[in-house]
């Protein structure tokens, strides 16, 4: 895909950024209905799809806001930014080499997901769920605008981007979340974060991205190829076992793996 | 056609998914001088029944029950004033909620559907439910199962807060079941749940098997 290079990311500044096209990725659809090739009435979904996809692009309000921020220090938990707030996680894992890092907050507002929580209430199961699942892709397509953001401001500035890294993710508590928002104005684009810290509207993602001399990162160092992990549902790259974690996912969220109790006694 | 002939079409429509004509069989039985629970038993509820077989024997995933659950809905559109007006009840009723804190309603909608499917009345309480109002929910009528959703590992101990305040403020509470993406049957089994469903079809086939055991 093109590098957006449109807007104008300045350090220390919130941006606002508003994608017109958000592209769709449609086998991302397909994906999460759970459709295969040998689906029986396959082509009742695949004609919502086409039915649905033009008009909910045009309904989904693509927006993120970006702030750049330089990194004081970075530790393997730990990372604290210059003006001073932490932001704890697997943060040393995902962000390592970072000297900046870019916050950012993307949506695609609340009309796709109204339109599609109406139909299934409705009855009309097949257009709501396609609607939700549309709305969830254009949602990933959003922050991943706001990542080639970060990335062609990077590149401008000889340097790369790390992987996106969100709160809820490996190792960092959702809670994290409330350093996003008091650092951007979310009320801007339209997002609340809730007591239990998740976002309104849901169709909504947040993250950080570390940037980095190019030599060191690159955007697809998923930690996932060092950590052992056997049943992890946030897995990017798939699981050998007995590699050798150096990733401590001791405190991830992610349930532990079952203990091989015998059954029955 | 013979009222045999009947049923049989709309146990297919239903199978088949056809959203356009399950309501017209349906139509074609009232016509017919059905009365509205032998077409919800032996029509509708027979058709979901093999959905149900077909899920389990694995013919069937969640896209094609989906379908037919759409065609279930389309039909009961036509045939629900009639059960009112026959005073027919649901096979069982069934609570369904978000726990409290989460706002995910997708996976949830989902199981709400299935279980109308299953032939439960459902009662659904939304998103961000705390305790106390699945426990009320339950106090105000006779509620057969309630069924929990959560998506977030940080939400999903709401899952046996909740369990918990039904066990101590209920002299006889439903059976609950639990579901969403960080739920195992490992900790259903830890915080006392009756039962787990993997998906929507999962959950509504245990939630089955819950209240044929309960009578
Ligand atoms: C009672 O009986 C039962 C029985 C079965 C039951 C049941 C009850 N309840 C559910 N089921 C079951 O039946 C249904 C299907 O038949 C299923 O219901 P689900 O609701 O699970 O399934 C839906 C039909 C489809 N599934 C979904 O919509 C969720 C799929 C995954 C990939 C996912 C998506 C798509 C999204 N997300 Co996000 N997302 C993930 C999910 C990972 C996963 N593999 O599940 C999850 C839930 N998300 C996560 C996170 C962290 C987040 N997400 C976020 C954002 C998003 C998108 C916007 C990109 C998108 C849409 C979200 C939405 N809810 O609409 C953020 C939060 C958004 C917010 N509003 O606050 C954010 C916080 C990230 C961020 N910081 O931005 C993770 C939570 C991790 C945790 N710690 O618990 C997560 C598990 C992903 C991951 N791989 O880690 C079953 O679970």
């Amino acid at each position: 895909m093109r590098l957006n290079t449109e807007w104008a990311l300045e350090v220390g500044d919130s941006v606002l950024c508003r994608f017109d096209a958000l592209p769709l990725d449609r086998d991302g659809v397909r994906r999460a209905i759970g459709l295969r090739p040998s689906t029986n009435n396959g082509a009742r979904w695949e004609k919502a799809i086409d039915e649905l996809e033009k008009p909910l692009r045009g309904l989904a309000r693509g927006r993120a806001l970006i702030r750049i921020e330089p990194v004081a220090s970075l530790q393997s938990r730990r990372l604290t930014l210059a003006h001073g707030p932490v932001i704890e996680g697997a943060v040393g894992q995902f962000l390592a080499h970072s000297q900046l890092v870019a916050l950012f907050i993307a949506t695609i507002g609340s009309g796709v997901e109204r339109l599609s929580r109406r139909w299934l209430r409705n009855g009309n199961v097949v257009r709501g769920l396609v609607a939700d699942a549309i709305a969830s892709e254009l949602a990933e397509s959003a922050a991943f605008l706001a990542q080639q953001a970060v990335r062609a401001w990077a590149l401008s500035h000889q340097m790369d981007i790390t992987p996106r890294y969100s709160p809820g993710y490996c190792g960092m508590s959702v809670r994290q979340q409330t350093v996003l928002f008091s650092e951007l104005p979310a009320r801007q684009i339209g997002v609340q974060l809730s007591a239990s810290c998740l976002m309104t509207p849901v169709k909504s993602v947040s993250g950080i991205i570390g940037i980095a001399p190019a030599s060191q990162v690159t955007p697809e160092d998923y930690p996932c190829g060092r950590c052992d992990h056997p049943n992890c549902m946030q897995r990017r790259v798939p699981f050998e076992s007995r590699r050798g974690s150096c990733v401590d996912w001791s405190d991830c969220g992610v349930p532990p793996p079952p203990t091989h109790e015998t059954e029955g006694d | 056609m013979s009222t045999t002939a009947i049923l049989e079409s709309l146990q297919s429509a239903i199978i088949d998914g056809d959203e356009q004509k399950a309501p017209q069989f349906v139509q074609t039985a009232l016509a017919d001088k059905l009365d509205a629970q032998t077409i919800l038993e032996k029509g509708l509820l027979a058709g979901m029944a093999v959905v149900g077989q077909r899920f389990r024997d694995g013919d069937y995933f969640l896209p094609e029950v989906l379908i037919s659950a759409e065609a279930m809905k389309a039909a009961m559109t036509v045939l629900s004033p009639m059960l009112k007006a026959q005073n027919v009840k649901a096979r069982a009723t069934a609570v369904v909620g978000t726990v409290r804190g989460d706002l995910h309603d997708i996976g949830k909608n989902l199981v709400a559907i299935m279980l109308e499917g299953a032939g439960f009345e459902v009662i659904d309480l939304g998103v961000d439910v705390p305790p106390e109002k699945f426990a009320q929910a339950c106090r105000d009528r006779k509620v057969d199962l309630v069924a929990m959703s959560a998506l977030l590992t940080t939400t999903m101990p709401e899952m046996e807060s909740a369990i918990r305040m039904l066990q101590r403020e209920l002299p006889n509470p439903p059976p609950v079941i639990i579901g969403g993406a960080p739920v195992t049957q490992q900790y259903a089994d830890r915080i006392g749940a009756a039962g787990y469903g993997r998906d929507a079809a999962s959950g509504a086939e245990v939630a089955r098997g819950l209240c044929a055991k309960a009578g």
